[in-house]
């Protein structure tokens, strides 16, 4: 990156509102307006962009817990007795420093045999599967917006192609029906895809995923709501719609295109 | 526990001996519940660090839970909101630097098709989508489109500053302390990134325009 000028570091640290009033008025003088008012806006922008890209799906915090239990239950014993005048038993602190050297050359080892076979950390997700119309409502109550538009149909093609290996289209929808995006909601598996929808001024989600190793199938067969799910296999997907309609609007209007 | 705090004054280390006694005396379903809550608390600003190191966003958020599993195991005494943040946040960036370094390692090894994928984009900038996300590269539409590919161009320490500032909002002290950075850089890092990201987007939107005005 190139250096500052003093020029541009004071607009930087305006728009970062880091500036006293005293500051900004005088950096407001030497400025033309309507370049400050883009430069603001553009930053605007920017900021908002950033923002919705980086939106979580909070954490189970129930399963969380559990699994720190899990994780640490017989520890508690095991801290006590940093802070306590514990009884050693038989081991002095010298078999407890030769115990603890050898544990970490151990830990050492197996570090080393595994980044050598070239393994890969398998992140265990620590998160359940959750139900279908959580899912739903989180994304209702957060403005039922999609991470990507996905207008373009090509778009839209390669992201099913380099998601789940087979590019998809929509066929042309009937009035009052329209894809809102696409999105990863999170909480079913990582490879879920949600398509997100209005139908009739109701919002209705799509899944998509494999089927057979999906977390969408574990979803739907937990399932039970108030919301209607319609699920469809083709061609070894599984289409599901979560929607408040008595009906399935959506699933018929995929179409697998051919490579 | 605010009788213990406030009676051991600034002496830091008899006020960790004392935090140490608290967590023996706290339940531990209580423990578990609270480091529950601060991870979810933290989870957006770890995966804003996380993101800017790696780079893109689904890594993010599996190194963020990875990072809470290595936390889980470690079980270690934390005797504040801030402090377990910052413990965390280093957790997080060793991660996500071990993970670059692991795929680029593997960029002439790899067999498996998702870091195939990662690394073609990335490295070769062979595909227009990034398989991972299905975001386009090169001939994005739209305006995050645009944003994403700009923050390609800044560096991870700088990316991670940049979205810590301005999604999290967080004070350029606190961005110091999660980055282990000084507070002036994190700054400068923050101010440079966003000029970059204007110029990047000014030109985007000016070559936009003139092809609308061709066509």
């Amino acid at each position: 990156m190139n250096p500052s000028t003093p020029y541009e570091e004071k607009l930087e640290r305006y728009l970062d509102g880091l500036m006293t009033d005293q500051e900004a008025a005088e950096l407001l003088q030497s400025i033309d307006a309507d370049e400050l008012e883009r430069v603001k806006a553009l930053q605007g922008q920017i900021d908002a962009s950033l923002k919705n890209y980086v939106q979580v799906t909070p954490l189970d915090e129930e399963a969380l817990a559990a699994k720190f239990m899990d994780s640490n239950s017989g520890q508690v014993a095991d801290t006590a007795s940093v802070t306590g005048k514990e009884d050693r038993g038989v081991f002095g602190r010298r078999s407890l420093i030769r115990i603890a050297v050898a544990a970490s050359a151990l830990l050492l080892a197996s570090l080393a045999v595994r980044s050598y076979v070239g393994g890969v950390n398998i992140v265990e997700p620590i998160d359940p599967i959750r139900s279908l119309a959580a899912v739903y409502q989180e994304s209702v109550d957060r403005g039922f917006k999609p991470y990507y538009d996905c207008e373009e149909e090509e778009r839209f093609a390669n992201f099913f192609d380099f998601n789940l290996g087979q590019p998809m289209a929509l066929a042309q929808m009937p009035a009052g029906s329209r894809m809102l995006g696409l999105s990863r909601l999170g909480g079913i598996s990582r490879h879920t895809i949600a398509m997100l929808c209005e139908v009739d001024d109701s919002k209705v989600i799509v899944f998509v995923d494999k089927s057979g190793s999906s977390g969408l199938e574990t979803a739907i067969a937990n399932e039970s709501s108030d919301l209607s799910v319609f699920v469809e296999k083709k061609n070894g997907f599984v289409f599901c719609e979560v929607t408040p309609l008595k009906s399935s609007k959506m699933i018929e209007h995929f179409r697998f295109v051919d490579d | 526990m605010a009788i213990h705090v406030a009676l051991c004054g600034g002496k830091a280390r008899h006020f960790c001996l004392i935090m140490k006694e608290i967590k023996l005396q706290t339940s531990p379903v209580e423990t578990a519940r609270t480091f529950a809550a601060r991870c979810n608390s933290a989870q957006r600003r770890l995966v804003c660090i996380a993101m800017g190191i790696v780079g893109n966003r689904d890594d993010a958020d599996d190194i963020v839970q990875q990072s809470i599993a290595i936390a889980i195991e470690k079980n270690q005494e934390f005797n504040s909101e801030g402090h377990f943040v910052g413990w965390l946040a280093g957790i997080v960036r060793n991660c996500a630097l071990n993970y670059r370094r692991k795929l680029a390692r593997r960029r002439t090894q790899a067999t498996d098709p998702t870091n195939l994928n990662f690394i073609e984009t990335k490295f070769a900038n062979q595909s227009p989508v990034d398989r991972s996300t299905g975001h386009l590269f090169p001939m994005q539409q739209s305006f995050d489109d645009h944003v994403q590919s700009a923050l390609e161009q800044l560096s991870p320490k700088a990316r991670s500053c940049l979205l810590l500032r301005t999604v999290e909002g967080l004070s350029y002290k606190e961005i110091s302390e999660l980055m282990d950075v000084p507070e002036g850089t994190a700054m400068n890092l923050v101010h440079r990134s966003k000029k970059t990201l204007r110029t990047h987007l000014s030109s985007e939107q000016n070559t936009s325009s003139n092809e609308d005005g061709v066509s």
